[in-house]
């Protein structure tokens, strides 16, 4: 019951904090639109009875599209884009039993990059259904990369977590090299590349959001029904063998969980590093080990992290844009220093 | 796109330095530590060479006391009055001097802009390398190609022996390894079209074809005086508001102190991007485009094949430009490239700017 309660206090804090967050990040951005034209422009929006609403606030068709299909959809990409990959690492890091590990460990990063400089290197352009044909790539890129390092690391039935790692060191060191030779081949489209490795959201649109909302929402969900047994799994896997857990099935359902997550994260912002390493790190700080609670809370809290760095991305230089990635480790490295020093006991325990 | 160049160049000479392993997290660190320089330092250099333009525009307006050319005897056909006697010196766009002891018989040029300089000049001869991306004229095809400005065959250099190499900035530890061979390096880095004009002199110079090189510089200095005259009597709120739009994913732009803002100001266009005070290559706001609005949008052939590129996406659907059709493709070669073909792009930047004036 008690961690019911605890479960409850900190999501309904977290969502408030979310709210506030997308709150203020509507309201700011290199276009001055005044906060009464906006929520104009919002309740317009509302379905079925917005139109209804009576405003007295004149809305310009520029405006409105700069809200709706400019900002709006930015900050939905990056809360999406925080929420799978805070979740992701949460699950790598209980079934890698590694602080180290992030939702880019065995291979997503490496796969998604080979997947998109081969977009890029194609020419292909539009894609499928609104997404273009570069986050495709990158996704099914990354869900290859990751059944390869799957098979080779596999020993019989066994999958030892250190051939994991090691499997996938291996497999990102090779695709690697082969997007340098790409890169180097083609260098036209080189800072092309570079830049969406760096990741970010200015390109967000809703089409992609409509189309990856419900994946990401059924892949979360699915993982609740794995969470306490990712705790014990937590305890060794002899450990977790005694208390009847199939190890290495559990292993791979969550792996196949994680990969997902963090693939979709990475078809629709890039390349974002960090958020999936320190949130659940910050978070299992604030509301301890307990992936059951530690796994929805730290998928909010990214979402908080993400929306707020790329608010500040977008405004603190206008109308110039800088890469979200700078911004979040600028703010999350600090933050969790601070809250490590703080508690001062070891984190991952 | 010199400064893309730059960027491409530094990521580069990173790559190889960088251990498989975690050769991922090394480039994003790379890239991180890269992007927050060129933010917390990105105006210096477009400023540096600002003000180092200005003092070679001074340099050449003004008789060269530097240069000894051979006195004219009224016996003398005028062809032998432009004969340069060497030992010439010369200062590049970094402000480096070189001198020359004698007429160079062999020169490599590092940039496709430079190689058009060379053949322009009638140097096709001397030219005995020339970097991957040098394209035009069709002769180039024929000369031996030595890697791009990033990806030095330095074996093949010095291989052929050259007198004299032409380089863009932004390849410094190449250039000090050629000086350290004795080889002379002409660095060019202009970012208007005045150094443009200046910096043809000055190969002219070094290469003994002043002749040649007045010829070529009067002729494209006449068309560039053409086409501002036309646009001449525009007056300030007749200007077109312009965007050049260099890539659309992410949005980026130049801001002032680049080419692209030197031609589109010239034409007598306002490029929004430097109205808000920017310089150089950036990456650009697409709220603040939208709130813009510009008359004008313009897009180098590498983006946009057809402007339906720049159209038919729905973000830029309210823009003005997109509205009136005023999406104009423009060939990234000849607005780009430090080369006689500049004026050309001016021409179709004018022409973007004002599409009911005859260039």
């Amino acid at each position: 019951m008690k961690k019911k309660r605890k479960l409850l206090k900190y999501t309904i804090f977290l969502i408030l904090l979310l709210t506030a967050a997308i709150f203020i990040a509507t309201c700011v951005g290199s276009a001055n639109i005044s906060i009464k034209e906006i929520l104009s422009i919002l309740i317009k929006k509302i379905p079925y009875f917005g139109s209804s609403i009576k405003t007295h606030q004149i809305v310009s068709l520029k405006n409105e599209i700069i809200i709706t299909q400019i900002r709006l959809p930015r900050i939905v990409s990056s809360i999406l884009v925080g929420f799978v990959l805070a979740a992701a690492g949460v699950i790598y890091q209980g079934i890698f039993r590694n602080p180290m590990a992030d939702p880019y460990i065995i291979g997503v990063s490496s796969g998604a990059s080979l997947g998109a400089t081969i977009a890029f290197f194609l020419g292909l352009g539009t894609g499928l259904l609104g997404i273009s044909a570069v986050s495709i790539m990158a996704f099914i890129g990354a869900i290859i990369a990751v059944l390869a390092v799957y098979q080779l690391a596999k020993l019989g039935e066994r999958v030892p977590i250190s051939n994991l790692i090691l499997a996938g060191i291996a497999i990102g060191a090779l695709i690697n090299s082969i997007v340098y030779f790409l890169l180097i081949a083609k260098t036209d489209d080189m800072q092309k590349i570079i830049f969406w490795m760096l990741g970010g959201f200015t390109t967000a649109n809703w089409d992609k959001i409509g189309v990856l909302l419900t994946p990401i929402f059924l892949t979360f969900f699915t993982a609740f029904f794995f969470l306490r047994e990712l705790n014990i799994l937590t305890l060794g896997d002899t450990r977790a063998t005694q208390l009847g857990v199939d190890a290495e099935k559990l292993r791979r359902i969550l792996l196949i969980i994680a990969t997902l997550l963090a693939s979709l994260g990475v078809a629709i912002g890039g390349l974002i590093g960090f958020i999936g390493l320190i949130t659940p790190h910050i978070m299992r700080l604030i509301v301890g080990s307990d992936n059951r609670i530690l796994y929805p809370t730290s998928a909010l809290a990214g979402s908080i992290v993400l929306l707020f760095s790329d608010t500040i991305a977008r405004t603190i230089a206008s109308p110039r844009e800088i890469p979200v990635g700078i911004i979040t480790a600028a703010i999350g490295a600090p933050y969790f220093i601070y809250l490590m020093k703080k508690k001062g006991r070891e984190i991952f325990k | 796109m010199i400064s893309l160049k730059i960027l491409r160049d530094r990521i580069k000479s990173k790559l190889f330095k960088i251990d498989l392993r975690d050769g991922f997290k090394t480039l994003a660190v790379i890239v991180t530590i890269f992007t927050i320089l060129s933010i917390v330092f990105g105006c210096k250099p477009e400023t540096a060479v600002l003000e180092k333009s200005t003092q070679i525009t001074e340099g050449v307006t003004e008789p060269t006391p530097k240069i000894t050319t051979t006195e004219k005897p009224t016996t003398e056909t005028e062809e032998e009055a432009f004969k340069i006697e060497y030992p010439v010196t010369v200062t590049d766009d970094v402000d480096k001097e070189i001198t020359l002891t004698e007429e160079p018989d062999k020169i490599i040029s590092l940039a496709p802009g430079n190689t058009e300089i060379l053949f322009a000049l009638d140097l096709d001869e001397e030219l005995v390398g020339v970097d991957d991306f040098s394209n035009y004229p069709e002769e180039v095809e024929s000369i031996e190609k030595i890697g791009d400005a990033f990806n030095l065959n330095m074996e093949k250099i010095i291989e052929l022996e050259p007198d004299l190499i032409l380089t863009l900035k932004g390849n410094e530890e190449a250039v000090k390894e050629f000086e350290d061979f004795g080889i002379a390096v002409y660095t060019l880095d202009a970012n208007n079209i005045e150094n443009v004009l200046e910096d043809i002199s000055e190969i002219g110079q070094l290469m003994d074809r002043v002749e040649r090189a007045e010829e070529l510089t009067s002729e494209m200095q006449e068309k560039i005086d053409e086409i501002k005259t036309l646009v001449a009597d525009v007056s300030d709120e007749d200007k077109p508001k312009v965007f050049y739009m260099v890539w659309n994913e992410p949005i980026m732009s130049a801001g002032s102190g680049t080419f692209i803002n030197d031609l589109i100001e010239l034409a007598n266009g306002i490029n929004i991007v430097a109205a808000d005070g920017l310089e150089g290559w950036l990456e650009y706001s697409l709220e603040k485009l939208i709130e813009h609005n510009p008359d004008v949008i313009i897009a180098p052939k590498s983006l946009a094949p057809t402007s339906e590129t720049i159209t038919a996406d729905e973000r830029f659907s309210s823009i003005k430009a997109v509205l009136e059709n005023r999406v104009v493709v423009v060939d990234d070669d000849s607005v780009s490239r430090i080369g006689p073909r500049i004026v050309e792009g001016f021409k179709q930047i004018a022409q973007a700017l004002y599409p009911d004036i005859e260039f």
